[in-house]
């Protein structure tokens, strides 16, 4: 399975972050995006880098900070003195792969315009209308240390997010891996394309025939509706949290080389697609709860059809 | 020549010496008092350090000391002699002295004190007394030897049931002394309790003076009657039958049997159940928070909640959730057994996560 081989690509260069490639796989299958939360240093763009080179599509970055404006991330109309006229500079948006950096840097009305292109898959430049490459996957990363200038995203442009992923410190031996290739040299890692756009695309197709019970939609219903209804939850998880949980299993399911959706696959994923679409309750942030023990709290209760 | 002359000297002098031996009878009933009067004359009374003289001891007789005391030139003895068996029994006697210079009784008997501690240095000589022979007249058996008078007394003759009635029995007189412990051995239906009999036995000349009393509390809930008690007796002269009255008592049921007066409510009882009844509670609860406490310390959740689940799917739940980075091949047998309807052997399941659980710490 070439996904097998992606994975394997990419261990030659990342040293685990297993759930971040696999969360970045999964949106890219779903048409979905990711929000990382993490420490700096912790190998995002090196990721996102070495899967554009193992799948062979474009990748861009973008540094999110204060003073961006949304043509920097979408273009804008340039007029060029030579020929006398405006031509359509194209911002960093058009990509397949887009690491948004800090995004939270960014004031809100950069923030929009990134999430508004992420849910149309489209942007509008003066007056014309440009479809974004297929696949399209944005990468965002939230700092969660400075919170002095950040523009913490809201809850509505949240739920644009199909995943949120934490990325969390190495293991000592994953570490100490790290520095032996360090020490070798990261450009001297090199990786193989095993995989084309094409490849991805009948993926994707695939995906939509993987099958899923009954029971099991409605076991993610219960689910989401458990979220609106938990005591320690203000709101939970919207539809849209339903479509992405049940697109997210798909794929998890046919990552695993599975036909078929299973309780474990929805278990697995539930957290990631719901954790960031949650609003806890006052009590329960002046309890100290977070959203992932709520989410245990209500996927243990509920029974597998 | 100085042994010879002392030899001789010893030898006068014992000469000069002798006995006495008197009794008031020759011929006397069994356990007949008599007395037997014996001296000893001295020439050289000083010289006596000490002196004995007094009957064997013998299974014929048995007697009592009544007086022991110098006299002019001698010394006498008095005894209280009590013949036991009828028939011609001989008397004998044991004289014993102990000569020693008259120097050396003083020397060692005088003084501080201290010096008593030196044996006094002289010869103890037994002296041959010939027996005295009596004739005894055989007595049937009787109870009392002698001139006794016996009483009894109830200290009522009506009461209520369990209420106690003081019986006393006395018997006091001259004679040989009685040997008797007890009156009243058994009566039906009645509780006898007894006190230590009084005995007094004073030795005299005319025979041994003796005062018993015997007391009883006796206690029934119904009648009973206290029997006359009969004794025989012999007064050296004649034969007699002393009878006591007999008692009849008269018991009257009573409702109320508990005694307010002697035996007021107690709180003793109440007090002692319930210091048993918190002793037992503290006990008990002391074990219960011990258990709780061991609950406490030493449960855990993760295991207890693996044993609980009560299928599968349960347990998938839980292990997804609680442990996303580990047990996958576990988690996978899980998903298939939901999935596909694979067998799966749950409480085998079970303990392998517990094992692996552990092993994580």
């Amino acid at each position: 399975m070439i996904f097998d081989d992606i994975k394997r690509e990419i261990s030659k260069v990342i040293v685990g972050q297993e759930e971040m490639i696999e969360a970045i796989l999964i949106a890219m299958l779903s048409e979905g995006h990711i929000l990382l939360e993490g420490l700096p240093g912790l190998a995002k763009t090196m990721s996102i880098k070495t899967l554009s080179r193992v799948l062979g599509l474009d990748f861009k970055r973008v540094q999110f900070t204060p003073d961006l404006l949304p043509s920097d991330i979408i273009g804008a109309m340039i007029y060029d003195m030579r020929k006398g006229e405006f031509y359509v500079k194209k911002g960093p948006v058009f990509t397949n792969l887009l690491l948004a950096d800090e995004i939270n840097r960014a004031p809100s009305k950069v923030q929009s315009a990134l999430l508004e292109a992420m849910g149309e898959r489209q942007v509008t430049i003066d007056k014309d209308s440009y479809k974004l490459s297929s696949p399209f996957v944005v990468m965002a990363t939230q700092n969660p240390i400075e919170q002095e200038g950040t523009y913490n995203l809201p809850e509505a442009q949240l739920d644009r997010f199909m995943m949120k992923v934490f990325i969390d410190y190495p293991s000592l031996d994953e570490e100490l891996e790290v520095l032996n290739r360090a020490e070798r040299g990261f450009e001297k890692l090199s990786v193989s394309k095993v995989a084309n756009r094409e490849d991805i695309e009948r993926a994707k197709k695939e995906i939509e025939g993987i099958y899923i019970e009954e029971a099991l939609k409605r076991y993610i219903l219960n689910i989401v509706f458990a979220t609106r209804e938990h005591k320690d939850l203000m709101y939970g998880s919207s539809p849209r949290g339903s479509i992405d949980l049940l697109k997210a299993s798909k794929a998890k399911a046919y990552l695993k080389g599975k036909d078929f959706v299973s309780p474990k696959d929805i278990l697995e994923i539930a957290k990631p697609v719901l954790r960031h679409r949650v609003i806890l309750s006052y009590e329960a942030r002046a309890k100290g709860v977070c959203a992932d023990e709520v989410l245990d709290k209500i996927l243990e209760s509920l029974p597998i059809p | 020549m100085r042994k010879i002359l002392g030899s001789l000297l010893i030898a006068l002098s014992l000469f000069a010496n002798g006995y006495k031996v008197e009794i008031s009878k020759r011929e006397a009933f069994v356990k007949e008092p008599l007395i037997l009067d014996l001296k000893y004359f001295e020439s050289n009374k000083d010289e006596i350090d000490w002196i004995s003289f007094e009957p064997k001891r013998s299974d014929l007789y048995e007697f009592k000391v009544l007086k022991k005391g110098d006299i002019e030139g001698g010394y006498e003895f008095e005894y209280l002699l009590f013949p036991l068996k009828s028939g011609e029994i001989e008397v004998k006697f044991d004289l014993r002295l102990k000569r020693a210079p008259i120097e050396e009784i003083r020397s060692k008997t005088l003084g501080t004190g201290y010096e008593q501690t030196i044996p006094v240095e002289g010869k103890v000589y037994s002296i041959e007394v010939s027996p005295l022979l009596l004739k005894i007249k055989r007595v049937k058996k009787v109870d009392f030897y002698g001139n006794f008078k016996i009483d009894a007394k109830a200290d009522r003759d009506r009461v209520l049931a369990y209420e106690p009635v003081y019986y006393s029995f006395s018997l006091k007189g001259v004679g040989y002394p009685p040997k008797i412990d007890e009156v009243l051995k058994d009566l039906k239906g009645v509780k006898i309790l007894r006190d230590k009999p009084s005995k007094s036995i004073r030795y005299e000349r005319r025979g041994a003076v003796v005062e018993y009393l015997f007391r009883y509390a006796l206690v029934s809930d119904k009648n009973f009657t206290i029997p006359s008690l009969v004794f025989r007796e012999f007064d050296y002269k004649d034969y007699k039958i002393l009878k006591t009255k007999a008692f009849k008592i008269e018991v009257k049921e009573q409702k109320d049997l508990i005694d307010k007066k002697n035996s007021p409510k107690r709180i003793e009882p109440f007090y002692k159940d319930l210091l048993g009844f918190l002793k037992y509670l503290a006990v008990f609860l002391a074990g219960g928070i011990s258990g709780v406490l061991l609950y406490i310390f030493f449960r855990n959740e993760e295991i207890e909640r693996i044993l609980k689940a009560k299928d599968e799917r349960e347990l998938l739940s839980y292990l997804v959730v609680r442990y996303p980075d580990s047990l996958s091949d576990i988690k996978e047998s899980l998903d298939r057994a939901i999935s596909k309807k694979e067998s799966l052997n749950l409480r085998k399941i079970k303990r392998e996560i517990i094992k692996r659980v552990r092993k994580m710490g």
